[in-house]
């Protein structure tokens, strides 16, 4: 859907209302993340809010007081929330609305801990930048809300440089014969360009090898190229990249997704959509009809700077209005991107906008998950290992192939597919186990043997619970521990469990008595 | 020292000389249980734990509630240190090359390539650079330098008479781990002192160790 009539460029807010946006200490991101990142969205929440930021981890108590904000909102960079003090129920606490602002790729391994972190300060509301966190977060997914990047107009605007790079190829994945299959269009296309027309190259930026071409550099770079290529990555989510090239007033080229749709791009009239098979041709045309491509790059311009700019970002406000209204039996649902939210019933089946089903990533998934349910293992296998190929730290095929070889009477195989995945979440700051994952772990230690351990680490982290976490720990001697809430997990998706959790612990249970009875495995 | 902290400390809840929690991917194990899991249980458990062993620097960017007490070494005897470790030890990686060449002094061994990888060693394990692995200096001193600003509350220094014992004394009663102060024996200087050729050339050799040094100090007043 176009993001025009309702939400084209004003606030729907119209008294300001106060935020205290808990950033955090952000002295340890990346200075080029920084600015190009984290300080406009600082910034752009100034817009909508009255914004006071909060970066000491021991003084949320006294902030509050002192603010008496509206809305509280947590903040999370490319990890967990960057807020390291007590951890408590804010919500409850406060007795305001909390919420969190994430920039966190879904597929990122901070997934879990990010989630976990939000969940016990009592956010009732995620703001994602990435537009495939729904389809990746199991049962967070209705309190992901979409909140995608914004255009910079600190560095990335219209310089005035002279046009003196024909195509640029800005970002990683670009090597036709490299390993990183991330980008799986930008491989596919990389090679025909090289060979046609002169290009630019330039990788990321990572901590290990910085370079000098970020910030105003960057901006720069890309006002003085004609043609820039990006893609939405093997999930086709939105990247800032779909912003920073038509705001620099160069015209972006990209491969066609639901999400650049949704925000309102289109072929030829804002960009350029092309396949690995027309894009030599569509770029040759182009760049031999400058007249055309300058028009073309200018209403890229205009519409990314009326369109993307941090006053359209409305939905943390939006959001906001309609939560400190809202009757019982309502919740928030956030139908499109760029539409506006509105309350629903409880019990309506309306869900919130998905957008990268037609991914390479998710499509991957899909299929792994519906060959395994037909009895095709060594089919979900493969599935497994293409889209793992794709992300190689994301969780979600790890546990799927843990999940195999607990079902297939592989229990070790499962442990350390579990252990991987728990090694993952402890590394990027996980102060609790998703409880599923926690559930299948400890019966997956049991049967290969460990029961002794399995029992020991039942009784541990009481205050995660879920029903199928409750069925294992009683099932290890430890059914007192735990009662409290259950705790929402990443993993409670179709991809795992078609039917449900619980449905499929109780198929494996019976699976086991089958065996032991002498019937074979089903 | 953490062997030194153990023997004082028994009372200290985890020694982590024998774990390597941080192979994040492929743990080589076939099903058996993976004791990263088990100190994250108990830590996450409740309380405060005192950590220390080789491991600890590890396992505190794991944990982002850490804060970590450092010794820093001088680097100029930490570097000598290391030649005399590699002449002495037939088993060290370098020792066969530093005897082809025939290096008998500090000065010969720090003008050549062959100690880059034991050049800057102090700020490699703070920015966690892999063996094998090269930054330039500065950029390696950057890194340790943010670490430190991130993660570090206080840091002891080789040599510098307030060494950690009442800090470390401190943390270990606030932390409700112990009660008394760990009777650590100090770092001693290496007998002997190098010429100042000598010292120069190991300077320039480990810059990002020495900025590391001095950027410390600075930040705890000039002990």
């Amino acid at each position: 859907m176009m993001p025009t009539g309702d939400n084209a460029g004003l606030p729907v807010v119209g008294k300001r209302r106060r935020l205290l946006f808990v950033t955090g200490n952000t002295s340890g991101i990346e200075p080029y993340f920084y600015l190009s990142a984290v300080r406009p969205w600082v910034e752009g929440l100034g817009h909508h809010f009255e914004v006071t930021c909060l970066e000491e981890p021991d003084g949320l108590d006294a902030a509050v007081e002192r603010v008496r904000p509206d809305l509280l909102l947590f903040f999370g960079a490319k990890t967990r929330l960057l807020y390291s003090g007590p951890v408590f129920d804010c919500r409850a606490r406060f007795g305001i609305p909390v919420a969190a602002l994430t920039l966190m790729d879904a597929h990122s391994p901070a997934k879990q801990a990010f989630f976990e972190h939000a969940w016990r300060l009592g956010v009732e509301a995620c703001f994602c930048i990435d537009t495939g966190m729904r389809e990746m977060c199991g049962g967070f997914a209705d309190a992901v809300y979409y909140c995608p990047w914004f255009v910079n107009h600190e560095i990335t605007r219209d310089f005035g440089e002279p046009k003196r790079i024909p195509v640029a190829l800005i970002g990683d994945g670009f090597l036709s014969t490299g390993t990183d299959w991330r980008y799986p269009w930008r491989r596919a296309v990389a090679g025909k360009l090289r060979e046609e027309f002169p290009t630019f190259s330039s990788p990321r930026p990572t901590s290990r090898f910085p370079h000098e071409l970020v910030g105003e550099a960057y901006g720069r770079m890309l006002n003085r190229s004609l043609l820039a290529f990006s893609c939405g990555g093997s999930r086709h989510i939105f990247m800032k990249k779909n912003l920073e090239i038509p705001a620099s007033r160069c015209c972006m080229v990209s491969e066609v997704n639901a999400g650049l749709l949704h925000l309102g791009f289109r072929d030829m009239e804002n960009c350029v959509f092309v396949t690995p098979s027309d894009a030599v041709e569509k770029c040759r045309y182009l760049l031999e009809h400058p007249d055309e491509l300058q028009a073309l790059t200018d209403r890229g311009f205009r519409f990314v700077r009326e369109h993307h700019d941090a006053r359209n970002r409305t939905m943390i406000a939006e959001w906001l209005m309609l939560r400190l209204d809202l009757p019982a039996g309502r919740r928030i649902v956030q139908p499109d991107v760029c539409g506006p939210l509105r309350a629903v019933p409880v019990d309506s089946g309306e869900r919130g906008v998905l957008l990268t089903g037609e991914s390479p990533f998710v499509s991957g998934m899909e299929q792994a998950s519906s060959r395994w349910s037909t009895g095709d293992v060594s089919g979900c296998l493969a599935a497994i290992e293409d889209a793992a190929r794709m992300l190689p730290l994301t969780m979600e095929p790890k546990f799927l192939k843990a999940l195999v070889a607990l079902a297939e009477g592989d229990p070790r195989g499962a442990v350390d597919g579990f252990q991987e995945i728990l090694r993952l979440g402890i590394f990027w700051g996980a102060e609790r186990p998703d409880p599923l994952l926690w559930g299948f772990y400890l019966l997956a230690l049991d049967r290969s043997g460990q029961t002794e351990t399995a029992a020991r680490l039942a009784a541990a982290f009481p205050d995660v619970d879920h029903p199928v976490l409750r069925d294992v720990r009683a099932s290890l001697g430890a059914a007192g521990v735990g009662g409290g809430p259950a705790c929402p997990s990443v993993f409670a998706s179709p991809w795992f469990f078609p039917e449900s959790p619980e449905a499929f612990l109780a198929a494996l249970r019976a699976t086991v008595e089958q065996n032991c009875s002498g019937g074979g495995p089903a | 020292m953490g062997a030194a902290l153990a023997a004082a400390c028994p009372e200290a809840r985890l020694h982590l000389d024998a774990v390597t929690p941080l192979k994040v991917s492929g743990s080589g194990s076939v099903g058996a249980y993976d004791p990263l899991i088990g100190i994250w249980t108990e830590i996450m458990a409740g309380g405060a734990h005192l950590v220390h062993g080789k491991s600890a620097l590890d396992l505190a960017h794991c944990f982002p509630k850490s804060a970590v007490v450092m010794v820093l070494g001088d680097p100029l005897w930490r570097a000598m240190e290391s030649f005399r470790n590699v002449r002495k030890s037939a088993d060290h990686p370098l020792h066969a090359e530093v005897e082809a060449q025939g290096f008998t002094t500090a000065r010969e061994f720090y003008r050549s390539p062959v100690s880059v990888p034991l050049r800057n060693r102090q700020c490699r394990k703070l920015a966690r650079i892999a063996e094998g692995q090269e930054l330039p200096p500065d950029r390696l001193f950057e890194r340790a330098r943010s670490l430190v600003e991130a993660m570090v509350v206080w840091i002891g220094f080789e040599g510098i008479t307030s060494g950690p014992q009442p800090v470390l004394g401190k943390v270990i009663r606030d932390l409700g781990v112990g009660s008394g102060t760990p009777d650590l024996v100090p770092f001693s200087p290496p007998k002997a002192v190098p010429d100042p050729e000598t010292a120069e050339t190991i300077r320039e050799a480990n810059s990002a160790d020495h900025r590391l040094w001095e950027f410390a100090r600075e930040r705890m007043g000039n002990p």
